[in-house]
């Protein structure tokens, strides 16, 4: 009985060594090729893609450019492959280099313009099916092409792919880009009404060095891109969509200027059909704002020089939200989801004017409400250049 | 007569009931994908549904004290037909050990490990199950706590991480669907969580105290509803009108989770407690056959045909379906109305002819 016992173990412990070494899934960090970021352009074929995949180079990255100069050590590179459909591309990778592409970790899918203006969707459907990606990464959209933004070299960050999410992710606080992951993209095609709304990067000169800066937003019609909109725009489409946690508001005052930096603020958005079938839109946004800057001698210490700066700012908003509001009316595009508001709220309205949406949508009104609070003017209570009397 | 002598507690048996249900948490898509963002409202609906088959399954169980179902059957029925309809049960037992098994090989081969061939994980998985059931069922309940409890912090740590992405909005409209898919949905989450607790019935027989029993399982019923409500909740808040075309809802929200890039990609760890409630799952309902086998084919011991069984609900599993699609296809649309043959209408005949033939509770126990 008791070797029945030891040979029972044994042949336990065989199968164990044969079972728990070996795994098809394993996936050494030295085979792998890290990508941190896609751009997706229109070759030059007729249907064909060019996808960029921007992959780091672990070994370099905490090393500085100590060496001469002719030896580049970049922390990152980029290979370029052109196919029919994303996953052909993806593929044609792994078949080239000596490493397996990694995309879990991507933070960014860039689109070169004239792709998105063809329509992206197809393209994309293989990051929101393959186990590996996810649905969090940004969508951005490039003036020009992908490949050359993604081989843009950052001044103070190693590998540009990371630095195009960090630039979308501060012009996001800033209030001067959206943020757009792949989930939401997902979620605004899905809607009848939406319009999808993607971030804009474009290369600009800062002084000496050229840098990947944010421009506005890409206004989308199903998945093609039908037009721009402006940083001043995009400030609107971030009040409205209630995602303003900070940036700065420029106020016109009757003497000099003033910059209003917001603190924290608060949008809610209601929606109200009444019988004639008029939709009005009502946004009520609260907050908290420091004056920050200002431009002239104007003395702001005293409270109704505060009401005054806060009216200013309140109007500078409200007029920002309108203007926007009816450029995206002239677009046809929905970018703020007010169908899905509606269908939200009034879902028999909806079911009758989701066909002929775009129409209705022109026909919106606003009602916009802004309240924000003054919570301090910085370290000083009054300008040190006094008004000359 | 009795296969083993083991007894459980009406506390454990709560808790197996809520473990077992949480096992269908991944699973989520089947009513997500028909009743989209009221699938909330549903699983309240369903559960009060399910109250009403539960106390049939209770009723059934305490008219018979000691015994279990295939013994009730005998009883009931006579020994031929009794067997007969003894055999549907294993069937069905057999068919849901194998869906859940299947589940799993979905969920791994689609999520974890997409390259490890399929009968591999299932044999190592099906393996672990062969053993718990081995251990007899007091061991096996007694982790049912645990897994409660796991499942508890997992899905608040969950709800708290997520707490900023989600949008109430995304509960709107509300009821604004054909009826027909409600009552298609309510039909899912009675049939497909909750009252795959038929198989309980080879384990009420070991109680300790028979009396606590409608307790024990209502009481298990309430957190099992309790916690797929807030997963399905979550779900929809966080996902919006995606949920409907995502194939693993439960995962994919997990998978968004991110605390200022500090907290993030940390969804391996909801994979493990997704596979440990599913063990816990099919461990049971693994029980539940053999025991069935055992009581059929008049062995004295169950563990002898442990392997076996365990071998056959691995084939099953493999062959049952093509795809993942098809799998879908059938939680949704063909499995409420099969399971339902099975997980009520059996039961309540049962119960009607044994009202009729007069069997009732035997005084003794009314009197402990």
């Amino acid at each position: 009985m008791k070797k029945l016992t030891t040979l029972y173990k044994i042949i336990a412990i065989l199968i164990l060594i044969t079972l728990l070494t070996g795994c098809w899934d394993k996936r050494e960090v030295d085979t792998l090729s890290i990508a941190v970021g896609f751009g997706l352009d229109i070759a030059d074929g007729d249907d064909q893609i060019e996808m960029t995949a921007q992959m780091v180079k672990p070994s370099n990255i905490s090393m500085p450019e100590k060496s001469s100069p002719q030896e580049t050590c970049e922390a990152f590179w980029n290979a370029s492959t052109v196919g029919e459909d994303t996953d052909k591309t993806i593929r044609l990778f792994n078949n080239k280099m000596s490493r397996d592409l990694y995309i879990a970790d991507s933070q960014v899918i860039v689109i070169g313009q004239d792709l998105a203006t063809r329509g992206i969707y197809q393209y994309l459907d293989y990051f929101l099916r393959d186990h590996e990606s996810r649905l969090d990464v940004f969508l951005t959209v490039c003036e020009g092409k992908a490949k050359d933004i993604m081989s843009i070299k950052p001044q103070t960050e190693s590998i540009p792919a990371m630095n195009i999410y960090d630039v979308l992710e501060n012009g996001h606080l800033d209030m001067t880009s959206v943020s757009t992951r792949l989930i939401d993209f997902a979620s605004a095609l899905l809607s009848e009404t939406t319009a999808p709304a993607l971030p804009v990067i474009k290369v600009q000169s800062l002084g000496t060095q050229n840098a990947v800066v944010c421009d506005g937003t890409a206004v989308f019609q199903k998945d093609k891109l039908i037009g721009f909109l402006s940083e001043e725009d995009t400030k609107a489409y971030m009040w409205i969509k209630n995602q303003v946690s900070s940036g700065v508001v420029y106020v016109q005052m009757p003497a000099g200027k003033a910059d209003y930096e917001i603190v924290n603020s608060k949008t809610k958005v209601g929606i109200h059909c009444d019988k004639s079938g008029k939709i009005t839109v009502k946004v009520n946004i609260t907050g908290n704002g420091i004056l920050s800057s200002q431009i002239g001698t104007e003395d702001f210490s005293q409270p109704p020089a505060v009401i005054k700066i806060e009216k200013a700012v309140n109007e500078n908003i409200k007029n920002s939200i309108l203007e926007s509001v009816q450029k995206t009316q002239q677009m046809h595009a929905d970018i703020f989801g007010f169908g899905d508001l509606l269908n939200q709220k009034f879902p028999n309205v909806y079911d009758k004017l989701k066909s002929d949406w775009s129409s209705a949508y022109q026909k919106i009104t606003l009602d916009i409400s802004v309240n924000m609070k003054t919570r301090g003017s910085g370290r000083m209570m009054k300008p040190a250049l006094t008004k000359k009397e | 007569m009795k296969l083993d002598n083991e007894t459980i507690t009406g506390g454990q048996l709560t808790f197996a009931i809520g473990a077992f249900i949480l096992g269908s948490s991944l699973l989520t898509s089947f009513v997500l994908s028909v009743s989209a963002q009221d699938s909330w409202l549903m699983v309240l609906i369903s559960t009060l549904i399910s109250f009403l088959i539960y106390w049939m399954y209770i009723v059934l169980s305490q008219k018979f004290p000691g015994k279990d179902l295939i013994e009730i059957n005998d009883e009931v029925f006579g020994s031929i037909v009794g067997k007969i309809i003894s055999l549907f049960y294993l069937y069905f037992f057999f068919s849901l050990a194998a869906l859940n098994t299947k589940d799993v090989g979905n969920f791994v081969s689609g999520y974890v490990l997409p390259e490890s061939p399929g009968p591999v994980v299932l044999v190592m998985f099906v393996f672990i199950c062969a053993w718990a059931v081995r251990k007899g069922v007091s061991t096996m309940l007694r982790y049912g706590f645990l897994f409660t409890i796991m499942s508890v912090l997992f899905l608040g740590f969950s709800i708290i991480f997520l707490i900023k992405d989600m949008h109430f909005g995304n509960f709107l409209p509300f009821l604004h669907l054909p009826i027909a898919t409600y009552l298609q949905s309510i039909n899912i989450i009675t049939i497909i969580p909750f009252c795959e607790i038929v198989v309980f019935f080879m384990i009420f027989p070991h109680i300790d105290q028979p009396k606590k029993l409608k307790k024990s399982v209502l009481f298990g019923l309430l957190i099992g509803a309790t916690m797929l409500f807030l997963i399905i909740a979550r779900d929809t808040a966080v996902l919006g009108n995606t949920t409907n075309i995502l194939s693993m809802p439960s995962y994919e929200s997990v998978r968004i989770i991110n605390i200022s890039n500090v907290i993030t990609r940390t969804e391996i760890l909801f994979a493990i407690a997704f596979l440990v409630l599913l063990f816990f799952k099919i461990s049971i309902i693994y029980y539940a056959i053999v025991i069935t086998l055992a009581r059929i084919f008049k062995l004295r011991t169950y563990r002898p045909i442990v392997y076996v069984t365990g071998i056959i609900i691995i084939v099953y599993a493999l062959i049952t379906f093509d795809s993942p699609m098809e799998n879908a296809f059938w939680g949704s649309n063909v499995a409420p109305i099969f399971s339902s043959l099975f997980e009520v209408l059996l039961p309540l005949i049962t119960l009607i002819i044994a009202q009729i033939r007069g069997f009732q509770k035997p005084k003794e126990a009314v009197a402990r």
